[in-house]
């Protein structure tokens, strides 16, 4: 015996990608716990290198199945930003809708398959669907109104092709989007009554001292631009992102971790951090939804992430709905530019929280350097962090080895992480010394 | 008796169209066009099942060439342990086994499965793909012809 005792548990699932676990265990305390990404690096970056930016938002689409608009959106605003491309605001409103499309995909399969089968003790969507057919059934039509939005506007549900630097290759005719109103107008509805139905459950009596950051636009709940804002009272441009988050490698992740560099804190980016710090900017459905179902105003319980997922969802809906029902193409699909050499950033709200990109162009059209820092890459310390708290607390409970590693996948998941967009869950090893 | 609904599932990447061929042969070989679909993912079954329905289910899988085809009629053990590998895919026997809680599709569906080995990206399929996915087509047919 060499002092150290190893549980192993299986495979986190529910969760993108692959990584684990380690639980440290002192005097029969947490000590430390480390989110273990082993999944290899993916190298987006390095392949974006020497390729002409049009390329960007295409390749780096590919980096996520579930998010892929927004590392379109990412990549065509940073490297607009680098060009001096100033979109039209019908573009931008289309823009808009595409990532509707994607919080409305991405939420409403979140919310429906993969957490709220935790509140219920059930392994799966499959298992909650004995218990919550209709729900569930409702889940799978409102994660097709997103499928169907991507389709219209991108071209294709998964890694849409119709993002291009300056716009849209071809703008989608009247009637392509008339066609989704009646869908739009009763998953409203239904998003509504999904919200209800998430803000019933058992949460779990835990809260943090989160530093929430997020996109915050003066008019508009976030999607495409803003400033970079926290609780603590951060307010900056994107372009000095460098100066208040720093990347950090840790020896047991192939993902960067993101830290703020004054205190080297960790924060939390996502849903929560994004209704806390927007509410007052969601569209009247929605905020008076969030006041029906009792969210608070700066809620810290990350399990309740899944209300204000919802939100979400009834935000993304509502705005789609009426951009949809308002929209006459007009103007051109796309604005042109001139190539020159230029460095841009931007961040964007993909559904999992800010995803920030920078890119260096030539003059040829080519990309000389990219730099992309995922949503999840961000949050990796700020589940370490809550991962500890909430072990402590139930170790303190009685909890066993078993409810504790239950507890572990439970509280990953309501950061609905995407593990190969960050490179990338889980298994959890548990190590005791005496 | 109505023929069964054809489900073939493929992608354009090398031996990945092994489910989309045999739509193909099906068609041409005079199968109802109405009763055959084209998917690419197998969360898009949910799209297309009802209870009242029969379903063959055609897709590709890695495999040896000693067995170029295999059939299963599920719930079959064997494909329940196939799960789809993250949050973003749902395994053909995950969109079975929810579609079957849902009551949207019957007790028992027939699953056909080309082996293939070569995957990739917009590559054609191998011959031995395309010969298999013709041999499952002619099996359908000549089991339904008369249904």
């Amino acid at each position: 015996m060499n002092g150290v005792d190893v549980v192993e548990v299986p495979i986190l699932t529910r969760v993108e990608g692959e990584g684990g676990v380690t639980v440290r265990l002192k005097q029969g305390a947490i000590d430390d716990v480390q989110l273990r990404i082993y999944e290899p690096p993916r190298l987006f970056e390095a392949l974006l290198c020497g390729r002409p930016l049009e390329d960007a938002p295409d390749i780096t689409a590919r980096i996520c199945g579930i998010c892929p608009v927004a590392y379109q959106m990412s990549s065509v605003h940073a490297i607009e930003a680098a060009l001096g491309v100033q979109i039209t605001p019908e573009i931008r409103r289309l823009r808009r809708l595409l990532y509707c499309g994607e919080w409305i995909e991405s939420h409403s399969l979140h919310m429906h398959l993969l957490h709220a089968p935790d509140f219920f003790g059930v392994s799966s969507g499959i298992e909650l669907a004995k218990r919550f057919p209709q729900e569930v059934q409702r889940g799978l039509q409102l994660k097709k109104h997103g499928n169907r939005l991507l389709e219209a506007l991108g071209g294709r549900a998964i890694h849409p092709i119709n993002v291009c630097i300056g716009g849209f290759h071809r703008l989608p005719r009247r009637e392509e989007l008339a066609a989704l109103i009646p869908d739009l107008a009763w998953g409203l509805d239904a998003a509504i009554a999904a919200t209800r139905w998430a803000a019933t459950f058992p949460f779990p009596d835990f809260t943090q001292p989160y530093e929430f950051v997020s996109l915050c636009h003066p008019d508009e709940y976030p999607f495409n631009e803003g400033e970079i804002v926290s609780s603590n009272g951060l307010r900056i441009p994107v372009s000095q992102f460098d100066l208040h988050f720093q990347e950090v490698h840790v020896a047991h992740s192939t993902a960067l971790q993101a830290v703020r560099p004054e205190g080297k804190t960790c924060y939390l980016v996502g849903p929560l951090a994004r209704m806390n710090l927007n509410r007052d900017r969601l569209s009247e459905t929605a905020r008076q939804l969030a006041n029906d179902v009792g969210l608070e105003p700066m809620c810290r319980n990350p399990f309740r992430s899944i209300i204000a997922r919802g939100l979400e969802l009834v935000q993304a809906y509502d705005e789609a709905l009426r951009t949809v029902r308002e929209y006459q193409p007009e103007g051109p699909a796309r604005v042109t530019y001139e190539p020159r050499r230029g460095r841009g950033c931007a961040a964007t709200e993909a559904p999992r929280g800010l995803l920030f990109h920078e890119y260096e162009v030539d003059e040829g059209d080519r990309i000389v350097s990219a730099r992309i820092i995922p949503p999840t890459s961000q949050n990796q310390r700020q589940i370490e962090a809550d991962l500890k708290a909430r072990l402590s607390q139930r170790l303190v409970d009685g909890a066993s080895r078993e409810e504790l590693a239950l507890d572990c996948e439970r509280l990953v998941r309501t950061f609905d992480p995407c593990i190969s967009c960050a490179t990338h869950f889980l298994k959890v090893r548990w190590e005791e010394t005496a | 008796m109505t023929r069964p609904i054809v489900m073939g599932l493929g992608s354009p990447h090398g031996d990945d169209q092994a489910g989309w061929l045999v739509v193909d042969f099906l068609e041409r070989m005079g199968y109802p066009s109405e009763r055959l679909r084209r998917l690419r993912h197998p969360a898009e079954m949910l799209d297309h099942f009802a209870a009242d329905e029969t379903y063959l289910v055609c897709d590709a899988c890695r495999g040896s060439e000693s067995q170029r085809v295999a059939r299963w009629i599920w719930p079959d053990e064997r494909l329940r342990g196939l799960h789809g590998r993250g949050t973003h895919d749902m395994a053909v026997s995950d969109v079975l086994e929810l579609a079957r809680t849902l009551q949207r599709c019957p007790p028992t569906v027939e699953v056909w499965a080309v082996a293939g080995d070569s995957w990739e990206p917009n590559a054609p399929p191998r011959a031995e793909v395309f010969k298999a996915a013709r041999d499952v087509a002619e099996t359908i047919l000549k089991k339904h012809a008369h249904a």
